[in-house]
């Protein structure tokens, strides 16, 4: 709805200043004024506001992280037919937004997360369109159990889970991320996009980035 | 003479503004970063010269006009 109301904004700039292009006398008549006020102050700034909402609003969806070529695999690893894959288990059962799936367990990432983070992420562009793409793609800070939290906190199936009350200060250490959900022996099996070689894909999972 | 240059101010400024439009359409037809690079390096900045030149001469004018009273 909004990029249809951002485009008729567009047109009408585009429309109006053409004519005042033609004919600029109209700018200096009584009514003109007003008229060029709009097209040449409120209603760019209007365009230009509702362009960066939009683009920030894109940033976040799942066409845009894979649109990277480092991407790819990550994009693959979600149709991993395999549920022990958490990310592949997530996003196949809709437990995340398909079309935001990377952002909802990242959410710190580039323009979202603090100044530094914004920094990474155009350090991120100049390597996708300039520099040497690393082979080996590594978070730059411990994976945050508050990502996870943010769904399964108060869930019944994660506060009752046998296992994340092994010991009294389990569920607590979770919570407080001194004990990460992705410890080895819990879930542990992440993108594993070296190991995508090796596995079976969801057959129905092409569609699945489209039909969400 | 003095509106013949405000003719031209007001091209020239408009020329901005269609332009800064053209790239932010265009930039709203794929989905990536290279669009969200075109609309902040070329789209925004276009843009806000021909609205910076304007709201300039604006209040120039503005000011002008109260100094001749």
């Amino acid at each position: 709805m909004m990029l249809f109301i951002l485009i008729g904004i567009i047109a009408l700039v585009i429309g109006l200043l053409v004519f005042l292009e033609i004919k600029p006398i109209i700018a200096l008549e009584a009514g003109g004024k007003i008229l060029t006020f709009a097209a040449m102050f409120v209603l760019p700034i209007t365009a230009l506001v509702l362009g960066g909402v939009e683009h920030l609003e894109r940033s976040k969806s799942t066409e845009f992280c894979l649109s990277c070529h480092p991407m790819e695999n990550y994009g693959k690893s979600l149709l991993v037919d395999d549920k022990e894959f958490v990310p592949a288990n997530h996003f196949q059962n809709k437990r995340i937004p398909r079309d935001h799936a990377c952002f909802t367990c990242h959410t710190d990432y580039t323009m979202y997360g603090d100044m530094q983070a914004k920094m990474r992420g155009l350090k991120h562009l100049y390597i996708q369109y300039v520099g040497t793409i690393p082979d080996t793609l590594k978070l730059y800070s411990a994976y945050n159990n508050r990502e996870c939290l943010q769904c399964h906190a108060d869930a019944r199936s994660f506060e009752g889970n046998r296992h994340h009350k092994e010991t009294d200060t389990t569920l607590a250490a979770m919570k407080d991320n001194r004990l990460s959900c992705m410890a080895s022996g819990c879930h542990d099996v992440i993108h594993n996009v070296r190991g995508l070689k090796d596995v079976e894909f969801w057959k129905g999972g092409v569609h699945a980035f489209k039909a969400h | 003479m003095r509106s013949k240059r405000t003719e031209h101010r007001i091209r020239l400024e408009a020329l901005f503004i269609v332009a800064g439009m053209i790239v932010e359409f265009v930039s709203l037809w794929w989905v990536g970063p290279s669009s969200f690079i075109l609309f902040l390096s070329a789209g925004v900045v276009l843009s806000s010269i021909g609205v910076g030149m304007y709201v300039t001469s604006f209040l120039l004018r503005i000011r002008r006009h109260r100094s001749n009273r």
